[in-house]
């Protein structure tokens, strides 16, 4: 017993002299707190994850991108410059002299060029950007060239207007990679991908970004180095490192003790209590996101085949309710596709809970005693939530709700069968322009004139729902490719309120970044298009 | 001869049963990942790629071909350690599982001797004076340790000893700074740590590990104890004590010569169920202390449907349970002789 007594004794007595405790993270390394998970695959080309982008932007650069210190608009990046011909169809860039890549390889025209190919070909996720600029494997040698060093033309596989291509390739999908370092560990003709994705040695990042990854344990660590090569300016941080931390409380609380500067997990509880205490040196900064929840209905079943029905739905969803309660803090009223702070977004908010109006919509559309449907919902907060509002808000309306709690990675392949009556989910578009979200909420390419109607797109919303309105998909197409913005803004209106009058999508939230920042720390970048992220310009007192 | 027949004998038995829980493990985990309503392609590649990129890497994971061949590919796998490769981490499992359940292996171990060297003891002593206030005390203290919800346990002690108090450390298993200062050796960072010398390391690490361990002896502790008081409660019976009682020996030498080995045998297996069960059943706490091991591993493998991930981890947790009862059993053996016959 004595012994027993003695070795608890010595160990109160290490832990009592142990220096780690309370220790405040060094001045020049920020700590960020964070749920990493969804980190798996680091090759731009392969990932689509958001997690993954949010850091790759860093890592890499892209031929525009945004300045750190200033964020305001797109501006040259690897590219000095560009021209664009009077057609729109070709885009001149000038490449910057003097860039080098984290191997000390300098970076080239070859390099964009090995880039954008290996991006189409590789043929995952973040290729649907290629296609869409009209690259196929058949023409995409044809129309990219890299004439010398400092020299990339780009023909446009179709007419598309240039702020769409310009923002486009400042999305992580578009960053530029090291080709000779990648080809030196090519196999197979996988142009790389497999080393690049294979982090558990450190390896080198392929990237000229401010940052490169010098450790990655997946669902532990990352750790950033800072490039000192970087040639816009010296980040004042020297690492960056993101610890997973997954419970959200435990997030907080190293917020609030200091060992960590950032928390991005926080609930939206927590983040109230510590915005509104003013002595517990945490600041709260509300981004907004760039990610819209939305109730879709399946037109190929009954009795959503009638469009009145869906107008009926808009107004059976509590929107200001919900505003006050679930999604306090986390969300705001958005009711459309094209996300607030995007070109063409439109922010008004005509719908209502207004259960008179839907019954009255229903009556005349031949429903007067309502119906019973199968709704599918993604079975994590605040998605849970809100079907289960829904349900009571519908109910009121003789609507039944059947919701359907469903884990995402089983939701997913029924949606892409169009097998669901009903269902909830988020989107967010992979870059920031109001085609990213509207190729997938007004487009069907099964629609498009002498198009294959039974060919399968599973990667459009429109196709997933059975929706083939063949004029807003024309639309779509004539707004990517308008060249005079104001124009293009307009159009992009159009397509938002066509889809409220008689789309099969109810959008209803975008989401808000509420993260939990230390005092001392300026300059973290979660940019207004919840895209533009960066951490080359944080500063700590 | 006839001694070396009937070990011999049982030793065949022995090892008949383990195939036969591995046969049985390797099935299970087998439907499991088949009947799973998770779609494995979606898992890997993502939501929103074209149906060819998809018919392709459904093709590439052999998810096309029967299912007798993909569970013969499956059991020919897993003989040879390799139980594919996990999406979320895109690593093989096996080398995903060598990473983490060091951390893991590092966390029950200090945790099952936290709660030996309280159960133990408190046992004993609830057991020496049963029916007295310091045996109902004992209890309750047991009764919470063993009934607390495990994720409210883990807030409590960060809240009070990180937070409040900052006697110990927070989450993860080191300070960030000293991160890879160390060589991994063992995994075990106490270990490594002291293999190397470096005390300021081992000091951090000692720091992290001692609350969510603490979370974890508590609560083993409570069921140590509670099995020691029940153990100890049915030799005090036996006649042999009141011998010695009778001999003139004193109550300390009744209860630590006599009682206690006499417990030995049992306590053995219940210490050994124990660590396996914290290797299993860590998942909260590791959650909460934001713990690398296996627990957060197999916890973030489920989140995102990456089924190679669970399987393995489900594979090497079945095989440490065996493996520990197959220890015990032999312990068994060792500290009983009349098991021996």
């Amino acid at each position: 017993m004595n012994k027993l007594l003695c070795s608890v004794a010595l160990s109160l007595t290490v832990l009592g002299t142990s220096p780690a405790v309370m220790a405040e993270t060094p001045g020049d390394t920020l700590v960020i707190a964070r749920e990493i998970t969804s980190i798996a695959e680091w090759d731009p080309a392969v990932s689509q994850i958001l997690d993954t982008q949010m850091i790759n932007l860093d890592i890499y650069q892209r031929l525009v991108g945004f300045d750190p210190q200033d964020a305001d608009e797109l501006k040259p990046m690897i590219a000095e410059s560009w021209e664009i011909s009077p057609d729109g169809t070709t885009i001149t860039f000038m490449i910057r002299d003097g860039l080098t890549f984290h191997s000390g390889n300098p970076v080239t025209a070859e390099d964009v060029l090995f880039s954008l190919r290996r991006l189409l070909l590789i043929g995952r996720e973040p290729s649907s950007s290629m296609r869409q600029l009209g690259y196929t494997e058949e023409n995409i040698d044809e129309l990219l060239k890299a004439p010398d060093a400092r020299t990339f033309v780009m023909t446009l596989g179709e007419t598309l207007s240039p702020s769409l291509v310009i923002s486009m390739l400042s999305s992580a999908s578009f960053s530029v990679v090291d080709s000779k370092l990648l080809l030196e560990h090519e196999e197979e003709g996988d142009f790389g991908t497999k080393w690049l994705s294979d982090r558990s040695g450190g390896q080198q990042s392929a990237g000229s970004g401010p940052f490169m990854i010098a450790t990655f344990r997946p669902g532990e660590l990352v750790v950033l180095d800072r490039f000192d090569d970087f040639w816009l300016f010296e980040p004042a941080m020297k690492r960056v490192i993101f610890r997973h931390v997954p419970e959200a409380g435990t997030q907080r609380l190293m917020l609030e003790q200091g060992d960590v500067d950032v928390a991005f997990n926080l609930t939206a509880t927590d983040a109230a209590e510590l915005n509104e205490d003013a002595d517990d040196g945490v600041t709260i900064e509300y981004h907004p996101s760039r990610t819209v929840n939305y109730l879709a209905f399946n037109t190929t079943m009954e009795p959503f085949d009638n469009p009145e029905v869906i107008r009926a739905m808009r107004y059976l969803v509590d929107y200001e309710g919900l505003s006050k309660t679930i999604m306090k803090d986390i969300g705001t009223i958005h009711q459309t596709f094209v996300p607030k702070g995007w070109l063409g977004s439109v922010t008004e908010t005509p719908f209502h809970l207004d259960v008179e109006k839907a019954k009255q919509i229903l009556a005349d559309a031949g429903y007067p005693d309502g119906f019973e449907f199968d709704f599918t919902g993604y079975n994590f907060k605040p998605g849970s939530d809100i079907a289960t509002s829904f349900q009571a808000t519908a109910a009121l309306a003789g609507v039944k709700v059947n919701v359907i709690p469903t884990p995402l990675s089983q939701l997913i392949p029924m949606y892409r069968d169009h097998q669901l009556q009903a269902l909830m989910l988020s989107y967010s578009g992979g870059y920031a322009d109001p085609h990213a979200t509207a190729s997938k909420f007004t487009l069907n390419p099964g629609a498009l004139p002498g198009a294959d109607r039974e060919a399968k797109y599973p990667s459009e919303m429109t196709y997933r729902v059975g929706w083939y309105p063949e004029d807003l998909s024309v639309k779509t197409i004539e707004a990517a490719r308008e060249l005079d913005t104001e124009k293009r803004v307009k159009m992009y209106e159009d397509l938002q309120r066509a889809n409220w009058e008689r789309g099969p999508f109810v959008h209803l939230f975008q989401y808000t970044q509420a993260l939990g920042v230390r005092d001392n720390v300026h300059g973290y970048l979660l940019g207004a298009r919840g895209a533009d992220v960066s951490f080359a310009a944080v500063t700590k007192d | 001869m006839g001694r070396s027949i009937s070990t011999l004998k049982v030793f065949l038995r022995q090892v008949a049963i383990i195939l036969a829980t591995f046969l049985g493990l390797i099935l299970v985990t087998f439907v499991i990942g088949r009947v799973m309503p998770l779609d494995p392609v979606t898992a890997a590649i993502g939501p929103d790629v074209s149906q060819e990129v998809y018919d392709k890497v459904k093709e590439q994971m052999g998810l096309n071909d029967p299912v007798w061949l993909q569970l013969v590919n499956y059991m020919r796998s897993v003989a040879h350690l390799d139980f594919g490769y996990s999406f979320f981490t895109n690593q093989p499992v096996a080398k995903d599982i060598a990473r983490v359940f060091p951390a893991t292996l590092e966390l029950a171990g200090v945790g099952v001797l936290i709660g030996t060297l309280i159960g133990v003891p408190f046992g004993i002593i609830a057991a020496v004076k049963r029916g007295t206030f310091i045996d109902g005390a004992v209890r309750v203290v047991m009764l919470i340790g063993y009934s607390a919800p495990v994720f409210w346990k883990g807030l409590i002690l960060l809240v009070v000893f990180y937070a409040a108090l900052g006697w110990a450390s927070g989450p993860g298993r080191l300070s960030v700074y000293y991160d890879g200062m160390v060589p991994t050796r063992t995994g075990l960072l106490l270990v490594d740590s002291l293999l190397a010398g470096d005390w300021t390391v081992f000091r951090d690490a000692l720091s992290h590990i001692i609350l969510p361990a603490v979370s974890l002896g508590y609560g083993a502790s409570a069921y140590i104890g509670r099995m020691t008081r029940s153990f100890m409660l049915d030799q005090l019976k036996q006649e042999y004590v009141s011998v010695a009682r009778v001999k003139g020996l004193s109550e300390r030498q009744v209860i630590l010569r006599h009682v206690l080995p006499n417990c030995a045998v049992q306590l053995v297996t219940t210490v050994a169920l124990t660590f396996g069960i914290l290797l299993e059943g860590a998942v909260l706490t590791e959650t909460i202390f934001a713990w690398p091991g296996l627990g957060s591993y197999m916890t973030n493998a489920m989140f995102n449907a990456d089924m190679n991930a669970v399987v393995g981890g489900t594979l090497v947790i079945g095989s440490v349970f065996v493996f520990l009862n197959l220890g015990s059993d032999m312990l068994y053996r060792i500290l009983d002789p009349r098991t021996r016959a």
